[in-house]
Order: structure tokens, then C-alpha cells, then sequence
């Protein structure tokens, strides 16, 4: 430590160096002549209005920036609201917690940096929508699946995005990880602009699986032939410029993007690791935004909503955090048992005190995000007496007097597992204190065991554990149903969970089946009551994610699949 | 010398092969399939076939004894491999992010020895002074305070309230308004065990006769201390700083996190919670590498400011 003064010297010698060279904001919203920070019809009028004297000249009226307001700056800002000039949304600077450059080895993450576009994303209602499909249709049997491309589109590359091009990623997607495109059979290109799947049994939910955000489509030429993407060129509204490891990615706007012309001309990603630094950079200006899943933690976010200059944007996302209980092995292959646990949590608790009010308390299985899909006759369920009750009926009481219920000798002892990997992105271990504590009071005793993230899919596959602790992000009904509660689901399989219910197979089954939507509904429905029954696992929370941006940010709207609508976004400083 | 030199670098290859070996091993000793836990994708789902297809792709399923051969037979090619997540060379990533922590190593190494050598120089003369004692109430504060802790303190008044030096960042590839913050956290705890040394070996070689000796000669107190004194002294003070060096390069996870410094550090971390093997293993087998060439360059550096250092086995 030497001598603070010495310190404090150097840095503030060094710092008046540098205070001249710092950065500044620099672009302006040309074009907003009456200044409301949209760019519309109300501007092209009000510039008629400053040539007749009207209104006042300023400096934004002077749409194409040559130095005087007259007609010409009228038909710009025409130009630029149809899309032929561009859009003066300058630059803007993005926080995040990973580095966006890393992910699925796309050299750019395909939903937080808009260079990466699919046949079909989900939106903001968790909905399936067109995006290089224009539309599709299957045939009466299920297995068909047709897709009609948009024409027109270039990968970044100039090479053209058409059937032929989807079909190369699509091999390589199944060749990646076979299964992912459904009970695949063959894939066909009909015409330039038609591409059919064909599967040997129906599989409704395919459009959906299609929307995962690694679905994407990469130009050929930038993939080798080990399927390795070399470079990030995709169809998106936004190329990659510059990338640096752990720091940053560099983003400019397509300007031949299909969808015109996007609002941003450019942005940079910024991986700052460290939440606090993250939400200080927000608040020095370094960053404009803190984006993705985990961006800002609660305990931060009364913070940086003080500050006049930060607006602070939460939304429900498809993120739920589950408790599960082990129906393989006693205590909880007894259904009452599963109940008792249940009502034993005070869920609203842990979401007003832990979570700070981010979040909602868990009802059934699905999320509401998915709103469309959810039983709404399921509640929260919390009641010590209902809790205590069920534990008598189904033989538990408290025999030696210490607190701890006893059942043909052997006491009521259960382990509460936590990946250690997911004790660093929420708040599990607070979480699970809650739940010990709570536990305890009706005489359940939980030890909580952390382990590193190996280890706990290893003991959760082998069945060596009672309780654990795991978050689920699934992109429709069918991925959360049938991969958790279906006696051969994946996941139910890959945790151990040992859930078996005949009557769940052959709803998750003729789900997966079922091509009408209000049918699939209805099934759904029965399923999410059956497993809100019968507890093999409950949400403790649905997760809300914390956002926030600086007043120079238009047009950021958080998703609940965490895509980001870069081409919407701009700054007005 | 140069017969101890080669013997030193003989000498390392037992030692770099025991690394390679240690650092494959982590593979198997880290519980969990990594086949499955990179596959596990982002809603939770792995599928079983994809997790044996990636297995068999990445040889995961040959005997240990021959992935490490093939895994040491590539290292002596210079192919460290491909990166589980990122698909890209290892090597590359690594030397790229070895790059930031470097200079984020000289900079602090060299704050470090601003601050230490003449204060421990200036304490050990003036022992139980005012200077003394506040310089070593203060390198007791700087060995205690938790580097975290400091780098936020510094981040809390230089960046959020005086607005002079950014919160974090590479900035424009490590330029200087961003090493700044960094480079003080990392240098001055640095500073902090060195100033303490330099004061008591100093101490130590003031007291003796060839000291006095060269006062008794008329000799005045600058040369004393400056020529006479502070060579001898220097020689511990030495090996703690190419030690300190050595620990620099290594990169520091939390230093390197807080200010978002795109190091090997961060790298090693984020490749851990990835569990992308093939850069773990690389990270430590070059961290490994580059510790044992700093401490052989430091006995090298001793035979120049100690010529009663040689070694030399006796004939």
C-alpha cells in the first residue's frame, strides 16, 4: 500500500492527462425537428412550418445536416421515415454479464446481437412468428412440414439465403445434434424458395423447436466442413465488425437488411463480468444499457432506478426455478409427502424478501409467459396446517420428542442439492435456507449439500439425492410437459426424478401429436393439474429480469427468450 | 554460466511433463461427463445421442493413457486444440488474452516498484520515524485489504464520483486511462509485501562492517545507501519481486473480473464454469510454463547482481 498520498498523486496526475481525451456522445437525432425524440410526419411538418416562419429554427430541423433548413431537409425526413436515407440513431454501448462472442460457437450469440436470423423466432408472447419463413403449413398427417422463404434476403456476405442454403444448415444443425429437428427423415428443397421436412411421426411442436436461438442460418461459406462456424456472417440486421475475446463485440448496421433500414447504426457489446462494475458503468455513462438475463441484480436495481438518468425495465421471463423431490425414494415416493413439502413454503415470501419483488411465486409448471397455454385454475399453494395434516395421514409423527417426524424409525431427513454454478446466478442459497428453515417447522429436517456442477447432474442422474434446486427455460408447453413428466423425458431421466404416471405419458404423448392447437390445449391443461397434484416437482418462482438503460435509449423492449430488438433501438444523444 | 543455464532447461522437462500430466488429469478428476454439461443446452436438455456423438467426435471415449498422448503429441506440435465452446484454436485465445494480462502485469510491476523500493528504502534510513511508521501501517493495510474491496473503493471514488477514469473495460486494447484503475489495485498489494522486505534487508546490510567501513573511508551517505548498501540489499527483494512478476502473469481472477480485463485470468475462470476442458488445460499448462521460465530468469538475474553467485559445481 506504500503511501496513499503517493497514489492519490499519481492517479490524479494521470487523470487530468486523460480527462481531456475522455469520450463523449456525439450523435444527435438529425431529423427530430420538433424534438420528441421520434422521428415521424410531425417532423416533416414541422419543418414546413420553421420555413414558414412559424416555428423556430433549431438545430435538429436540419434533417440532411448542410447547414440550412429549407425544403430539401422536408423530403430527408420523408426519406428517412420510408427507410431510403438513413436513420440517424447513432451508437449505443451494451453491458453484459458473458461474452456475447462466445456462445454456441457462432462467434456471435444469435438472439442478444441481431447478426443471426432463423426460419422462425418466438415473440414477446412466447408465440412462434415468422422470420425467414414467410409462412408454413403441415400436411393432415403431421409429418409434412412445408416452409415458404422470404425472398430477397442476403447473408452478410452477399451470398443468397434461399432453400438451398437453409437445407445445408439444416444438415448441419442435425448433424450438430441429431434429434434436435424432430424424428427427422429427410429434408427437401422443392423450389428456390420451399423447403420441406419430413418426420417419420408427427411432431406438432416443431415450428417451435425451430425458434431455439441456435437455429440459425449461417452462410455456407462461412462454415467448413467440420461444421466449424469460421466467421459470424448471417442475414441480420446487424454485422459483426470487431471482436475481442472477453471484452467486446463491435457491431454495424446491414444497410441491405431485408427489413430496412435498422435505426441504430451501430453498437458495441461490452462482457463486464462483475455485476457491480456493470451497474457503475451504467451509471458513469460508459454503457447506454444493461442487457440479458442476470444484467442487473435486485439488490442493485433501487440503486440505479434513483438515478433520474436510469430507467430500470423488468419483464417476465421464460425462466422458472424448480424445486424437485426425488419419487424414487422414501420419503418422497409417497405423493402426501410431496404435498406437505409444497405447502410447506411460503413462496411469496422468498419473492418479496430475496428476490426483492422480481419475481412471481410459482403455481403450476408452466410459466405464465406462456400464458396462452397456462391452467389458471392452479393457485399458490401455502399452508403449515395443510402442510402438517398431510404428513400425519400419510403416517409421519414426531416419536422421540425432538422436533424431527419419525416414520417406522427412521426420521424425516432429506438433502436439498444446489449446483454450485447456479448458486453464482441466483440467489439459490438464500433461497434454500428459507426453505430448511421452513421445513423444520414442520419437523422435516433438510441438509443443504452444494455441489460443483459435475457432480450434482451426476448425483441427480443417479437418484442420490431427495431435494434439488434447478432453473428451466422452455420454449413451449411441450419442452417443459413432456421433457420433465413423461415417464422417458429427458430431463426426467437426466435428474433422476423417477416420475411415472401412465396417464401423463399418454397426454404428453398425444400432445406431442396433436396438430390443433385448441385440442393441444385442452390435454395440456389436464397435464398441468395432474402434475400439480401429484408434485414431482413445483416452481418455487417465475423469474422476472432486470434491465436498465440511460434516458438517451429508445426502443429497448426486454424479451422474455432474451432477443434483442436491436433494429428497433437508437439513441437520441 | 552457460553450462547452468542448459542444465536448468534440462532440468525442465521433468517438470513441464509432471505439469502436462497434472493438468490433463483434471479432466478426470473434476466429477461430471464434460460431453454432457457443454451439451446441456440453454433451456436444461442434453440428448443422450448427441452427448455419445460428442463424445466419440472429441475422443472422449478412448482410454485416458492414449487421449493424453495424443493430447502431449498435438502440444508438441504447438496445437493445444480447439475450444469445446468457442470452437476456436486454443492457443490463439489464450496468447491473445496472455497479451492483456501482460501489460496489465508490466504496469502494475512497475507501480509496484515505484512505490516499494523507495519507501522501503527511506524506512529502513529512518527507522522508527514518522515516515517509517506510517509507511508500514500502510503496507500492513495494503497486505490485509482484499483486492476486491480495494478495486471498488478505487472504482467508487475515481470513476462514479470524481469521473475521471472509466469503471471498466480493454478500452481501445489496453490503453492507459483504463489500465489506471486495474494496475494500482494489482501494484500497490504487490507493493505492500516488497516494501516490507526492502526495508528489512535493508536494515540488515546497513548494519554492517563494509558499511561502516565505507563511511569511516568519507564516502557520503548518498553513495553509502545508493551504491554501497542497496545492491546487497536488493538481491531478496529480487526473487520476491520476479515471484510477484510470476503471479502477475498468472493473471488475477479478481482483479481481472472487476475491471473487466479481458485476461487469462478470466478466461481460465470462465472456461472453468464452461467446462471447456481443452482451454483449462491449456490455460494452466501455459501459466505453468511461463511461472517456471520467470523464476529461471530470476536466478539468472542473481549471478549479475551477486558475482559471489556463479553456479558452478565444483570441478
Amino acid at each position: 500500500m506504500g503511501s496513499g498520498a503517493v497514489l492519490g498523486l499519481i492517479a490524479v496526475i494521470v487523470s487530468a492527462m486523460l480527462l481531456a481525451s475522455m469520450p463523449m456522445a456525439t450523435a444527435k437525432l438529425y431529423g427530430d425537428a420538433n424534438g420528441d425524440d421520434v422521428i415521424d410526419e410531425a417532423d416533416t411538418t414541422y419543418v414546413w412550418q420553421i420555413i414558414a416562419d412559424v416555428e423556430e429554427e433549431n438545430e435538429l430541423a436540419d434533417a440532411n445536416r448542410d447547414g440550412e433548413i429549407n425544403a430539401r431537409d422536408a423530403t430527408y425526413i420523408a426519406g428517412i421515415i420510408s427507410g431510403e436515407n438513413p436513420f440517424p440513431g447513432g451508437t449505443l454501448i451494451a453491458g453484459l454479464g458473458r461474452d456475447p462472442g462466445k456462445q454456441y460457437g457462432y462467434g456471435a450469440h444469435p438472439s442478444l446481437t441481431g447478426v443471426y436470423e432463423q426460419l422462425v423466432w418466438i415473440d414477446y408472447e412466447l408465440e412462434p412468428q415468422p422470420m425467414l419463413a414467410t409462412s408454413w403449413k403441415v400436411s393432415a398427417d403431421g409429418k409434412v412440414w412445408t416452409f415458404y422463404l422470404k425472398e430477397g434476403v442476403k447473408f452478410h456476405d452477399g451470398t443468397p439465403f434461399n432453400a438451398e442454403t437453409a437445407k445445408q444448415n439444416f444438415e448441419r444443425l442435425d448433424a450438430e445434434e441429431p434429434g434436435q429437428l424432430g424424428p427427422l427423415e429427410s429434408i427437401d428443397v422443392v423450389d428456390d424458395y420451399t423447403i420441406q421436412f419430413t418426420h417419420s411421426e408427427p411432431f406438432a411442436p416443431f415450428v417451435r423447436q425451430l425458434s431455439w436461438p441456435f437455429m440459425s442460418m449461417i452462410s455456407p461459406d462461412a462454415v467448413d466442413e467440420d461444421r466449424n462456424v469460421l466467421e459470424a456472417i448471417g442475414t441480420g440486421p446487424y454485422e459483426v465488425v470487431e471482436y475481442s475475446p472477453d471484452d467486446k463485440l463491435v457491431l454495424a448496421r446491414n444497410e441491405d437488411w431485408w427489413g430496412g433500414m435498422p435505426k441504430l447504426e451501430g453498437m458495441t457489446l461490452r462482457c463486464i463480468p462483475d455485476a457491480n462494475s456493470r451497474a457503475m458503468s451504467l451509471e458513469t455513462g460508459e454503457i447506454d444499457l444493461i442487457i440479458d438475463t442476470g444484467g442487473v441484480l435486485p439488490e442493485y436495481a433501487g440503486t440505479l432506478d434513483a438515478d433520474p438518468e436510469i430507467e430500470v425495465l423488468t419483464r417476465l421471463i421464460a425462466t422458472s426455478h424448480f424445486l424437485i423431490l426425488n419419487s424414487g425414494k422414501t420419503p418422497f415416493n409417497d405423493t402426501r409427502a410431496r404435498q406437505a413439502v409444497q405447502y410447506a413454503i411460503d413462496q411469496e415470501t422468498i419473492v418479496d424478501t430475496i428476490l426483492e419483488g422480481y419475481g412471481l411465486p410459482g403455481k403450476g409448471a408452466l410459466t405464465p409467459a406462456l400464458a396462452k397455454w397456462v391452467n389458471t385454475d392452479i393457485a399458490v399453494k401455502y399452508g403449515t396446517n395443510e402442510a402438517e395434516q398431510l404428513l400425519s395421514d400419510s403416517g409421519w409423527g414426531d416419536i422421540g420428542g425432538d422436533g424431527i417426524l419419525d416414520k417406522e424409525g427412521q426420521p424425516f431427513e432429506v438433502r436439498l442439492l444446489l449446483h454450485s454454478g447456479m448458486i453464482g446466478r441466483w440467489p439459490y442459497e438464500a433461497i434454500a435456507e428459507v426453505i430448511q428453515s421452513e421445513l423444520n417447522d414442520v419437523g422435516i429436517k433438510a441438509d443443504i449439500q452444494v455441489l460443483a456442477g459435475g457432480a450434482w447432474s451426476t448425483a441427480l442422474k443417479d437418484g442420490k439425492y431427495e431435494m434439488a434446486m434447478t432453473p428451466y427455460t422452455p420454449l413451449g408447453p411441450h419442452f417443459m410437459l413432456y421433457d420433465w413428466f413423461n415417464s422417458e423425458g429427458d430431463m426426467n431421466l437426466m435428474r433422476g426424478m423417477c416420475y411415472n404416471n401412465s396417464r401423463v405419458d399418454e397426454l404428453t404423448e398425444l400432445g406431442k401429436a396433436t396438430m390443433d392447437q385448441d385440442e393441444r390445449n385442452e390435454i395440456y391443461v389436464e397435464l398441468q393439474a395432474i402434475v400439480a397434484e401429484e408434485v414431482p416437482m413445483f416452481p418455487i418462482y417465475y423469474e422476472e429480469m432486470i434491465n436498465a438503460q440511460r434516458s438517451n435509449v429508445r426502443g429497448f423492449e426486454p424479451h422474455p427468450w432474451f432477443w434483442i430488438n436491436w433494429e428497433e433501438i437508437y439513441s437520441t444523444t | 554460466m552457460l553450462k547452468y543455464i542448459i542444465k536448468r532447461l534440462i532440468l525442465l522437462i521433468p517438470i513441464l511433463f509432471l505439469v502436462s500430466l497434472i493438468s490433463f488429469s483434471l479432466l478426470f478428476i473434476i466429477p461430471g461427463d464434460p460431453a454432457e454439461t457443454i451439451l446441456t443446452g440453454p433451456g436444461g436438455g442434453a440428448d443422450p445421442k448427441a452427448v455419445e456423438e460428442f463424445r466419440i467426435k472429441m475422443g472422449l471415449d478412448k482410454p485416458a493413457y492414449i487421449q493424453y498422448f495424443t493430447w502431449l503429441s498435438d502440444i508438441l506440435h504447438g496445437n493445444l486444440g480447439y475450444s469445446y465452446r468457442s470452437k476456436q484454436p486454443v492457443l490463439d485465445q489464450i496468447l491473445s488474452s496472455f497479451h492483456a494480462t501482460l501489460k496489465l502485469a508490466i504496469v502494475s510491476l512497475i507501480i509496484s516498484l515505484l512505490i516499494s523500493i523507495p519507501i522501503g528504502i527511506i524506512s529502513a534510513i529512518k527507522q522508527y520515524s514518522t515516515i517509517d511508521n506510517v509507511s508500514m501501517v500502510s503496507a500492513l493495510l495494503g497486505v490485509s485489504m482484499p483486492n476486491f474491496w480495494q478495486g471498488l473503493l478505487l472504482i467508487l471514488l475515481f470513476a462514479v464520483t470524481l469521473g475521471w477514469l472509466p469503471v471498466a473495460g480493454y478500452g481501445d486494447h489496453g490503453d492507459l486511462e483504463h489500465i489506471i484503475l486495474p494496475a494500482i489495485t494489482l501494484g500497490t498489494s504487490s507493493a505492500a509485501i516488497t516494501t516490507r522486505l526492502m526495508r528489512s534487508t535493508m536494515l540488515e546490510t546497513i548494519n554492517q562492517d563494509y558499511i561502516q567501513a565505507a563511511r569511516a573511508k568519507g564516502l557520503s551517505e548518498r553513495v553509502v545507501i545508493g551504491k554501497h548498501a542497496l545492491k546487497n540489499a536488493l538481491i531478496p527483494v529480487v526473487t520476491m519481486i520476479g515471484l510477484n512478476f510470476a503471479y502477475l502473469l498468472d493473471g488475477s481472477v479478481v482483479v481481472e473480473s472487476i475491471f473487466a480485463w479481458p485476461g487469462i485470468g478470466l478466461l481460465m475462470v470462465e472456461s472453468i464454469y464452461m467446462r471447456d476442458y481443452p482451454m483449462i488445460q491449456g490455460c494452466i499448462l501455459f501459466v505453468a510454463v511461463i511461472f517456471i521460465f520467470v523464476n529461471l530468469m530470476v536466478d539468472i538475474l542473481y549471478t549479475y547482481l551477486d558475482p559471489r553467485i556463479r553456479y558452478e559445481t565444483k570441478e
